[in-house]
């Protein structure tokens, strides 16, 4: 009982950053407007507008994508790098492990490159994120041996990491400095200053497909950090579900990074802050993982939307906030790991 | 036992090993519920992947592993799980779980695929503590427990698997004398008052003789040795397998005979051999 209250009210507070979030910007909202605006779209309800017509625009079509945007992929990257430690019994991976984002920057830098549509940036991108991770694997199954699949994993996917870098680097020399190079190198700073709602229904979808695998699975990966042999023994079949919670954690990883670029350290940072909170157990650990991803890139995106004069890039942003975070959390816990 | 019921776990004509190059051929071995055999041998020699093909984490090379009478080699990890539990050696985790957590995972082979544990799981490792004497560890975490109690754990684990078999890979290694003795205790207690079957690996010859209904030995030439302790572990094995004099010691307590050994070189010791595996 007492971690449902405790999720509840995590999940309440997470609807209070996102509301508040709403008067966050440059066009000023009235305070009463905002709840208005948005119950006045759904359907059955009547409320007379008394609201510019510009406001309406701010809160739906420009607000509203990019804060649920925000919301989606902070859950989506810190929900894959609490899976990702959890299969790979360690608390320092992050949900770039197996190649996904160098994967999905190089399928994003090449359609930029050919003056792609913004929808088919995002595809790409998606795409060659789960073909990354599918190589990792790939290579990693068929290979013949008895060597620990963990670490094989790891380091095929260090190896696919690296090839996917240089080709991204590749792509960036043979660029135009005038114009498709800024564009790949601002993509890749990380941004959700262009959400369209439609974009975002797109990548809704394996986000929240990869989201039901994991919760399904979640108790189960507590099993998975004694060890293949163990977890084997203990009568879990221990390919199916790492296979299965890859697979989950790669969809949300991909669809958050075609959708706002490489935005770094949240899937690494969210889920080891919040087992120093919640505990270990990943019945717990993931949903608040989520939630607690949920509101910290909703937090990061409005202070890239107001620190500056200009947008402060997400990517940049995360990395400054988490960095100090995280090196906190490092010294803090320290003695434990000697 | 009843004549008519089939041995808990029986071995006939099992050879093991890795990639096609057996280890250990021929093994025939064969044990019923309630009895406690310790596996012995030299480092090297096998014993290692006998215990792994044993626990099919190694599939055996050939021949047949049959529990409760039925070929074992076709079922699923779950339905094993549910017959074999396993104790590993005292290990470290990468996250701080509490010790109620770590024992209620033994759950696991009886919970369906997306199940989490229920209540009456949860009771069922609270039993488990409480038959080891270590129910006031429960809301302890597993990291920050001493090596002794974290054996203790492991055992609780396997017993919430409700299995009819344990298999126990060196439970006293890294253990204090002290806590050699309690868990070699609530092994013992497990196999005698629980009517489990276990099987636990030992480098210890006075842990065969003492605590052992049956003893299987292997020798330096990788023959299975299988029968009482006191025939088994003989000062002539002790000396041909580990190049040891020693001298089995008899004493009677209790009305019952007790066995220990003790070597009798004090001084510098002959080399002693070296690992198989290397030679080989």
């Amino acid at each position: 009982m007492a971690t449902v209250v405790r999720l509840l009210s995590l999940a309440a507070a997470v609807a209070g950053i996102f509301l508040l979030s709403f008067w966050i910007g440059r066009y000023p909202l009235h305070l009463a407007d905002v709840p208005l605006i948005l119950l006045s779209h759904l359907p059955g309800l009547s409320i007379t507008p008394h609201w510019p017509k510009v406001a309406d625009i701010v809160v739906m079509d420009v607000r509203l994508p990019r804060l649920t945007a925000a919301l989606l992929v902070g859950m989506a990257l810190s929900a894959s790098g609490a899976a990702y430690q959890g299969v790979f019994r360690n608390p320092m991976v992050s949900p770039d492990i197996l190649g996904v984002a160098a994967g999905a920057s190089f399928g994003a830098s090449l359609a930029i490159l050919c003056n792609a549509d913004i929808v088919v940036i995002q595809l790409a991108a998606f795409g060659s994120g789960l073909l990354a991770v599918a190589m990792t694997y790939a290579i990693v199954v068929l290979r013949r041996g008895r060597s620990d699949g963990v670490l094989m994993l790891v380091l095929v996917g260090i190896i696919v990491d690296i090839v996917f870098s240089a080709l991204v680097a590749l792509l960036k020399y043979a660029a135009d400095p005038d114009s498709t190079l800024p564009e790949i190198t601002f993509w890749l700073m990380g941004s959700l200053a262009s959400v369209s709602m439609r974009d975002l229904t797109a990548a809704a979808v394996p986000i929240l497909i990869g989201c039901a695998l994991l919760s399904l699975l979640r108790w189960r990966l507590n099993v998975l950090s004694f060890g293949d042999e163990e977890a084997k023994a203990m009568g879990v079949n221990v390919r199916a579900v790492r296979g299965i919670v890859i697979l989950g954690a790669t969809l949300m990883t991909s669809a958050a990074v075609a959708v706002a670029g490489v935005v770094s350290l949240i899937g690494l940072v969210v889920p080891h802050l919040t087992r120093m909170i919640v505990g270990p157990n990943h019945a717990l650990l993931l949903p608040a993982s989520m939630l607690f991803g949920a509101g910290f890139l909703l937090v990061v995106d409005d202070l890239a939307r107001t620190l500056g004069s200009g947008e402060i890039p997400l990517g940049i942003l995360s990395s400054l906030i988490g960095a100090p975070i995280f090196l906190y959390l490092l010294l803090k816990t320290a003695r434990a790991w000697t | 036992m009843n004549a008519a019921l089939p041995p808990l776990i029986e071995l006939s004509g099992v050879a093991c090993g890795y990639d096609r190059h057996a280890v250990l051929a021929d093994i025939e071995f064969s044990m019923d519920k309630g009895e406690l055999v310790c596996l012995l041998g030299p480092n090297g020699v096998g014993k290692t992947t006998l215990f792994k093909t044993i626990l099919r984490l190694l599939p055996p090379l050939a021949g047949i592993i049959k529990i409760g009478g039925e070929n074992a080699a076709g079922w699923s990890a779950r339905r094993f799980a549910r017959m074999i539990g396993y104790v590993p050696q005292v290990h470290t985790l990468p996250f701080s779980f509490s010790v109620l957590d770590v024992v209620v995972m033994g759950r696991v082979a009886h919970l369906g695929t997306f199940a989490a544990p229920s209540r009456k799981d949860r009771s069922h490792a609270e039993m488990a503590l409480e038959a080891l004497s270590i129910g006031h560890l429960r809301d302890r975490i597993y990291t920050e427990i001493s090596g002794g109690e974290r054996q203790l754990v492991l055992v609780a684990r396997a017993l919430t698997q409700e299995p009819d078999l344990l298999v126990l890979d060196e439970p006293t290694s890294n253990l204090d004398y002290g806590n050699q003795v309690a868990v070699l205790g609530h092994i013992r207690r497990l196999a005698s008052e629980y009517g489990i079957g276990v099987i636990m690996t030992t480098h210890d010859p006075n842990q065969a003789l003492d605590y052992a209904t049956a003893v299987v030995a292997i020798d330096r030439n990788r023959m299975l040795h299988v029968g009482k302790p006191a025939e088994i572990v003989s000062e002539a094995y002790l000396n041909e397998t580990y190049g040891v004099r020693a001298r089995i010691m008899r004493m009677k307590m209790d009305g019952e005979t007790r066995r220990f050994c003790l070597p009798l070189q004090r001084g510098a010791v002959a080399a002693p051999f070296k690992d198989t595996q290397s030679c080989a």
